[in-house]
């Protein structure tokens, strides 16, 4: 298992922490967007202990942060930059799917996203079950997520309760992802 | 804007390095201490506004975190607090070492500010100055009040199975809180390091009354009235509120470049 620092985006702006299997990368890799600081994926450490459960299950993990709201040059913005850093993971050979795991209120970027880029195979939004049917600008439905997880807890440091949600964000991976193939389905 | 990792393969450490803004390079170099939880949610976007402003004007800048923090390896464990102070010493060499600077400054943010005068003044490092933005003056007082923070604030971890240090919002392993416990900056060790140290008051604490208290109210450099006024590290309802960088960014270059 190993993390090395990345960084990506149209200014090479975004700034990313990717946590390599010691194996081959299996199928899917692990997408994490949280809500800045940019240089930094965020300071949440659950979002370590996923990226190293999910190296330790063989899947490669990309973390990073997309600018706060009002930082962001356009309601856009957010979503590029998620669209990048798949772009990004793709390219360093993390996986050719992903799940992406969204914190923040960049839920809704995340999901029109994974409607725009065909390799998004789940979506995890933890702690926001009224998105799991979300209406998207153009009137469809995006039938993605995962609202049985629950929200991301506030540790900042190491500790059980952190590693028990990162095993539950994998287990629901292994049982509704790499079991059915996709996770996202996109109906009217 | 330079992210990597430094220090101890077996659990390295997360930077990030800011290079000098060309024009106005100096030879200075400042390392960045962060606060901890529950502080550091709510500094860190100001940390890193900071960092680019000081290397805006034309100092060498290395944020870290510590072992086990933000996006450092390792696991909370035994020795936790000589693990981080260490830390501090680690990113000190490694920022004398990247930025080649001959003059080194160290900027610690809570209790980053009292891990960072406790380092120095251990490590006897060649620090030419120590600005203390908002520093944890006392360890005890600190870890009354963490204890104080309502876990259900945070997030609902009564349903865990765990040590009851581990239910704690930020979960401090028991000798981690001892430890802290010791570490106070009016105690005698520390005079050395409160001599080459700036103080830099934004947001309202009981820390900042201590060192009022200790040091006297002159020698504690003030901070932007606005940032005074509506920012207290102390509310537990303020939790979501973020330091503002804008106010102590003036200060905070000031009690840098005094006497440069």
């Amino acid at each position: 298992m190993s993390t090395f620092a990345t960084r990506f985006g149209r200014r090479l702006h975004l700034c990313g922490l990717v946590t390599l299997p010691a194996g081959h990368s299996l199928d899917p890799a692990l997408v994490v967007v949280s809500i800045g600081p940019v240089p930094t994926p965020g300071p949440g450490r659950v979002f370590v202990s996923l990226a190293n459960l999910a190296s330790r299950h063989g899947m490669a993990a990309l973390r990073f942060g997309v600018e706060p709201r009002a930082a962001r040059a356009s309601d856009d913005s957010a979503m590029l930059d998620i669209l990048d850093a798949l772009g990004h993971a793709g390219e360093l050979g993390c996986g050719s799917s992903f799940v992406v795991l969204a914190a923040g209120d960049v839920a809704r970027h995340v999901l029109l996203a994974a409607v725009s880029d065909g390799r998004v195979s789940g979506v995890m939004l933890p702690g926001e079950p009224g998105i799991s049917d979300a209406r998207l600008p153009d009137g469809r439905i995006l039938r993605a997520c995962s609202p049985s997880l629950p929200q991301v807890p506030d540790a900042a440091l190491s500790s059980p309760v952190a590693d028990e949600w990162a095993g539950q964000c994998i287990g629901w991976i292994r049982s509704n992802v790499a079991s059915r193939g996709t996770a996202v389905e996109v109906g009217t | 804007m330079n992210p990597f990792f430094f220090g101890d393969s077996k659990a390295p450490l997360f930077g990030v390095y800011l290079a000098p803004r060309v024009a106005v390079a100096r030879d200075s170099a400042v390392v960045i201490c962060p606060a901890t939880a529950p502080d550091y949610a709510r500094s860190v976007d100001a940390m890193h506004a900071l960092a680019q402003a000081i290397a805006d004007a034309g100092h060498h800048v290395l944020c870290f975190d510590y072992h086990a923090t933000g996006s450092s390896a390792g696991e909370i464990g035994p020795g936790q607090l000589l693990r981080w102070l260490r830390n501090v010493d680690t990113a000190i060499r490694e920022a004398a070492a990247l930025s080649g600077a001959t003059r080194l400054s160290v900027l610690g943010i809570r209790l980053g500010g009292l891990l960072a005068a406790t380092a120095v003044s251990t490590i006897n490092a060649p620090i030419h100055r120590l600005v203390l933005l908002d520093a944890v003056v006392s360890g005890k007082e600190y870890v009354r009040w963490i204890r104080n923070l309502r876990p259900k604030y945070f997030w609902p971890l009564t349903r865990y199975r765990v040590s009851a240090w581990q239910l704690s919002p930020f979960g401090y392993p028991p000798d981690l809180v001892s430890s802290l416990c010791y570490l106070d900056l009016r105690s005698e060790w520390q005079q050395f390091a409160l001599v080459r140290s700036r103080f830099v008051c934004a947001g309202r604490s009981a820390d900042q009354a201590l060192l009022e208290e200790h040091l006297g109210r002159k020698l504690v450099r003030k901070a932007a009235a606005s940032a005074a006024g509506d920012f207290s590290w102390e509310s537990r309802l303020a939790a979501n509120m973020q330091l503002p960088a804008n106010c102590v960014i003036g200060p905070v270059l000031a009690a840098l470049e005094e006497g440069s």
